[in-house]
C-alpha cells in the first residue's frame, strides 16, 4: 500500500524540552487521519515539523515516498485560524486565491486557470456567495472555511489541517466533515489535528494518539480503544506539564 | 492665479513641493505594507536609527556632505533594525519592548554624538539639528532624484513580488509552507522601509518620519478593502499630505514643513475614519 506521509522517529525540542519524541506513523493515500491527544501533546508541533516549519532534532519524513521539497506543491497546509490577523485588508476571494500562488512560482500572476480554481474552491466550501466580503466580517466558521478553501485552491494531494473543527458552528462542522469525505473519495489524503474524541469514528478512518510520542496509530476500529485513549490522556507527560489536559468526551 | 503660477515658476518652491509630494507618495506606499505587517513601530525605530548615522557621517566627512550623512543614516538605520530583530529573538523580550529599546537607544546615541559635535566646535555644524525635526527648505534637486530612484525601485519590487509580499504580510507561516522565501520578502520590505526613511529624514526629521509612513496607511485602510488598493490610496494620501503641508508652511509664516505635513496626514486619517464610520452607520 502506498503512503502519502511516512514519519519515522521525528523528534522536536523547544529550548531543551522534547515537544515531540521519536514519533513514527504513516498515513495511507486516500484516507482521513485524526491526530488526537491532550494539550501540549505536540499535535501542532507535529503538523509543523513535517513541513519544516519548526526545526527537527531527529527523524525522517517522507511525502509520497520522497522528500518534502520535491512534494511541496502537493501538500496543502491549513493553519489554525488564530494565526493571522483577520482585519487584514482582503476579501474572501483574495485569501482563497492565495492558494494558487505556490503553483505560480516567483513572478507569474494568477490567470484564468487560477481564477477558476479559486471559484471552484469557493463553491465547494459554500463561500461563493461571500466571495467579495471582507474577511474581517466573517464568523469563525466562515473563516475556517476560507482557510480550507485556500488549501483546496492549491489543488494538493495531501492536506495537513490544524484543528479545522475548533470553535466552528454546527453548519461548518457538518460541511467540513462532508467535504473531507468528498476529498477522500477523490483520492486526497487528510491529516487533521482534532480535539473532539466523540466524533473521531464519524469523521475519520484512522487515528494517531499522541502524547509527546505516538501512543498508537492505525485504523479507528483497531487502535481507538478506551485503553489507548486512557494511556494518551493520562501519561506523565501531560501531568508534569501542568496544562489542562482533559478528555472532553469519551466515546 | 498668482499662487499656482508661483508654485510652478519659483524654482525652490517647485523643488520642495515636488520633493514632498514624491516623498509622501513613496512613504505612503511603503507605509501601507509596513502597517499591515504590524511593524509601524519598526518604522519609528528605523527613523530614530538614522540620527547616530547622520552624526557619524558628519564626523567622518568633516562636514555636511549629503552622501556621507545619508550613507551614515542608512548604515545605522539598518543596524537598529538588526538590533530590534536580535532583541526580539530573545524569548523574554517582547516585540514592543525590543522596539522601544531600539527607538530610545538610537535617539540617545544620536543626541550624544550631536552634542559632542556641538562641543567640538567643528565648522559647518550649524543646521545639523534639522535632522531632528526636519527642514523641507533644505531639499535640493539631488535629494529629489534620490527619492525618485528609491521610489521607483520599491514600486517595481512591490509590483514584481506582489504575491510574496501580500502572502508574507497576511500569513507568513503559510507562505513558508508553500515554499516562498519569506525571509527574502521580509528583508525586501525592511530594506524599502530603511530607504524611504533615510530619503525622508532630512525633510521631516527622525521624530516625525514615522507618521509619514503610518498616517497615510491608516487613512487608506479605512477607505479600501484590498491590499493593492490600500497601497495605491495610501500613496495618494501621502503625496497630497506632502503638498498640503508644504503649501501651509510656505504660506503661513513660522509653520515648519515636517510638522505641517504630519498634521495634514493625521487630519486626513481622522477624516477617513469618520467617513468610514458614517458610511457603516448609514
Amino acid at each position: 500500500m502506498d503512503n502519502s506521509l511516512e514519519v519515522d522517529g521525528l523528534t522536536v525540542c523547544y529550548s531543551g524540552d522534547a515537544a515531540l519524541w521519536d514519533a513514527s506513523f504513516s498515513v495511507a493515500r486516500g484516507s482521513l487521519m485524526a491526530v488526537v491527544g491532550p494539550n501540549g501533546a505536540g499535535k501542532t508541533t507535529l503538523i509543523k515539523a513535517v513541513q519544516n516549519l519548526v526545526p527537527r532534532a531527529a527523524g525522517e519524513v517522507l511525502f509520497f515516498g520522497g522528500r518534502y521539497e520535491a512534494a511541496r506543491r502537493s501538500v496543502a497546509y491549513v493553519p489554525q485560524r488564530g494565526n493571522v490577523d483577520w482585519n487584514f485588508p482582503a476579501s474572501v476571494k483574495d485569501v482563497v486565491q492565495m492558494g494558487t500562488y505556490p503553483s505560480l512560482g516567483w513572478i507569474r500572476r494568477p490567470g484564468k486557470k487560477e481564477r477558476r480554481r479559486t471559484f471552484e474552491a469557493l463553491e465547494k466550501t459554500g463561500l461563493a456567495r461571500l466571495a467579495g466580503r471582507q474577511i474581517g466580517e466573517l464568523s469563525g466558521g466562515q473563516r475556517q472555511r476560507v482557510f480550507i478553501a485556500r488549501a483546496l485552491a492549491q489543488d494538493a494531494s495531501l492536506y495537513l489541517m490544524d484543528e479545522p473543527f475548533q470553535g466552528v458552528d454546527k453548519t461548518t462542522e457538518t460541511a467540513v466533515a462532508r467535504l473531507m469525505r468528498e476529498m477522500r473519495d477523490g483520492g486526497k489524503t487528510v491529516v487533521a489535528v482534532h480535539h473532539d474524541l466523540g466524533t473521531v469514528p464519524d469523521y475519520f478512518d484512522s487515528v494517531t494518539l499522541l502524547n509527546r510520542n505516538v501512543i498508537a496509530s492505525g485504523g479507528v476500529s483497531g487502535v481507538f480503544t478506551d485503553e489507548n485513549i486512557r494511556r494518551a490522556y493520562s501519561s506523565p507527560a501531560s501531568a508534569t506539564e501542568g496544562k489542562r489536559g482533559g478528555v472532553r468526551s469519551n466515546p | 492665479m498668482g499662487f499656482f503660477a508661483e508654485m510652478f515658476t519659483d524654482y525652490t518652491v517647485s523643488v520642495i513641493l515636488s520633493g514632498t509630494a514624491l516623498l509622501g507618495l513613496v512613504s505612503g506606499m511603503c507605509g501601507a505594507v509596513v502597517f499591515v505587517r504590524k511593524e509601524t513601530l519598526l518604522a519609528d525605530a528605523v527613523s530614530h536609527g538614522c540620527l547616530p548615522g547622520v552624526a557619524l557621517g558628519f564626523m567622518a566627512a568633516g562636514g555636511k556632505s549629503s552622501p556621507a550623512l545619508l550613507a551614515g543614516a542608512f548604515v545605522t538605520a539598518f543596524l537598529v533594525a538588526g538590533f530590534v530583530r536580535l532583541a526580539r529573538s530573545v524569548p523574554a523580550i517582547k516585540t514592543d519592548s525590543a522596539l522601544a529599546m531600539g527607538v530610545s537607544l538610537s535617539f540617545g546615541v544620536g543626541i550624544v554624538l550631536l552634542t559632542a559635535i556641538q562641543k567640538s566646535g567643528a565648522s559647518g555644524q550649524a543646521g545639523l539639528d534639522r535632522f531632528l525635526f526636519g527642514q523641507a527648505s533644505a531639499m535640493s534637486l539631488g535629494d529629489l532624484k534620490i527619492i525618485l530612484l528609491a521610489g521607483a525601485v520599491i514600486a517595481a519590487g512591490l509590483a514584481v513580488f506582489w504575491k510574496q509580499v501580500s502572502l508574507v504580510c497576511f500569513d507568513g507561516e503559510y507562505a513558508r509552507a508553500a515554499g516562498f522565501r519569506t525571509r527574502a520578502a521580509g528583508f525586501f520590505i525592511n530594506t524599502a522601509l530603511v530607504c524611504v526613511t533615510v530619503a525622508g529624514v532630512e525633510t521631516v526629521g527622525v521624530v516625525l518620519m514615522c507618521s509619514m509612513l503610518v498616517a497615510p496607511a491608516v487613512a487608506a485602510r479605512h477607505l479600501t478593502g484590498g491590499l493593492g488598493a490600500m497601497v495605491v490610496v495610501s500613496a495618494i494620501f501621502g503625496a497630497t499630505g506632502g503638498v498640503a503641508g508644504s503649501v501651509a508652511s510656505w504660506k503661513i509664516p513660522g509653520v515648519p514643513t515636517g510638522p505641517a505635513i504630519v498634521i495634514c496626514l493625521t487630519a486626513a486619517a481622522v477624516c477617513a475614519l469618520i467617513l468610514r464610520r458614517r458610511a457603516e452607520a448609514g
